[in-house]
């Protein structure tokens, strides 16, 4: 009954997080409407998390996002699943530390990773007539204000967050290792 | 690898509607937050203007004086008008004097991605909406046309996006044909007409009526500037669009023609 109601709970939550996304992107002036929600959470989340989860909770949501998109459908959702699976990939093996600039650096990694993903598949479309105009000068001067608005997102959730967290507080690690050798 | 194999299995559930219910079900559930957040920002966008420099916030304060006393001056002619605009207004009855069959239906919500420029209606494939149907404003204010059908959501492409392609006449004395484009979701211009032919500032812009499935005569917007080059075959002219294309909350579809 736990893990149904948890389920429950976790579904619920994707749920409101897509609709933040579309709303705060209709509600928001530009270029502050490019802020992406969806990989400002999710980052924020496999910091704090440091779980597969996370991989499935982006599946889930972009495949709600999918509903709202007039990109044919599976290119956002292949996109920002592949981006972050890799992106957790990289949290296991490269940045491994919880610091502020570890957050900058996976988020713009990830967003990078998942514009170029998006753009590949959008080619390939092109290629094959799927898509019959695409609009590149506008695609990449959105690309460009979402990369410096959800780094700048990220950074700034990371710094408060931390100030409450002792998951993504760096300092606090340090320091309890620190009493625990002064201890022993 | 298996999350790959997932994705590929929705994306081909999706394409041969396995996942319609599913997919149904859960717009059901985001439209109406949808159609709250897309009102909200359509009120904030109608109190609030953005200046690029004080150059043109003084101007817009001057424009808005000589406009408040030539409202005035309208004022009074519009009292006499409104008699006579009521009973024309009868006898002009746009869609019935079409007899044109339309769906009304709400917007809910806007384009998302960077791909285009469109806006999301609350009616489907249920209301008899088909690709392609137009969709206008008022008593008959083109403001897009049909790309995307579902059971109870359709997706509009305005007439501003770089897609859109809508043939059109001009309300001269030559009834001058073209193409009514898009422009990076911020223009609206008319391409393919005859050099030869005249057109003015001000010049009212309605479509043709051949293309398929959008009738003749619906409101396109007026001639803003004309671009004519003695070399070019054809010339363009920039339209400023009857219905602010970033405020609008109904609209209806025309089904039939």
């Amino acid at each position: 009954m736990h893990y149904i109601l948890r389920g429950l709970g976790l579904f619920f939550n994707i749920i409101l997080l897509t609709g933040l996304h579309i709303g705060l992107s209709y509600i928001l002036p530009y270029p502050w409407s490019k802020i992406n929600i969806l990989f400002t959470v999710l980052i924020i989340l496999l910091l704090w998390w440091n779980s597969g989860i996370i991989v499935w909770l982006t599946f889930f949501s972009h495949l709600f996002l999918e509903l709202y998109v007039t990109t044919p459908y599976g290119v956002v959702l292949f996109a920002a699943t592949i981006s972050i699976l890799l992106g957790y990939w990289l949290y296991q093996n490269f940045f491994t530390n919880h610091s502020w600039y570890t957050a900058v650096a996976l988020t713009a990694f990830t967003l990078f990773l998942y514009r170029i993903l998006y753009t590949l598949l959008i080619v390939i479309l092109k290629l094959f007539n799927v898509v019959a105009f695409v609009p590149w000068q506008q695609i990449f001067i959105t690309f460009f204000w979402e990369f410096i608005f959800t780094t700048i997102a990220v950074a700034i959730l990371y710094f408060i967050l931390s100030r409450f967290s002792k998951r993504l507080n760096v300092t606090l690690i340090e320091s309890s290792i620190f009493h625990y050798e002064k201890r022993g | 690898m298996s999350i790959i194999v997932i994705i590929s299995l929705f994306i081909i559930f999706h394409y041969i509607d396995w996942l319609v219910p599913i997919e149904n079900f859960f717009r059901d559930l985001i439209n109406p937050a949808s159609k709250v957040m897309y009102t909200i920002s359509v009120k904030i966008g109608e109190e609030n203007q953005e200046f690029i420099s004080l150059e043109d916030l003084t101007a817009a304060y001057n424009q808005a004086q000589t406009d408040l006393l030539n409202n005035h001056v309208d004022m009074i002619k519009l009292q006499f008008l409104e008699k006579e605009n009521a009973l024309l207004r009868e006898q002009l009855n746009f869609l019935q004097k079409n007899s044109l069959q339309i769906v009304g239906a709400d917007v809910i919500g806007k384009n998302i991605d960077p791909l285009g420029n469109t806006i999301i209606l609350n009616r489907g494939s249920e209301a008899g909406i088909r690709l392609n149907n137009p969709v206008i404003v008022g008593n008959g204010v083109l403001v897009g046309k049909v790309v995307k059908v579902e059971k109870n959501v359709v997706i509009a492409r305005l007439i501003n996006d770089n897609q859109s392609k809508v043939a059109a006449t001009v309300m001269n004395a030559d009834k001058s044909l073209g193409l009514v484009e898009g422009g990076y979701g911020i223009s609206v211009r008319m391409n393919f007409i005859p050099q030869n032919e005249i057109i003015q500032v001000g010049d009212t812009i309605v479509t043709s009526g051949l293309e398929a499935g959008i009738p003749a005569g619906l409101l396109i917007g007026t001639v803003e500037a004309v671009e004519k080059e003695a070399y070019q075959p054809f010339q363009k002219a920039i339209l400023n669009p009857f219905s602010n294309l970033n405020k609008i909350n109904l609209v209806s579809v025309i089904i039939n023609r």
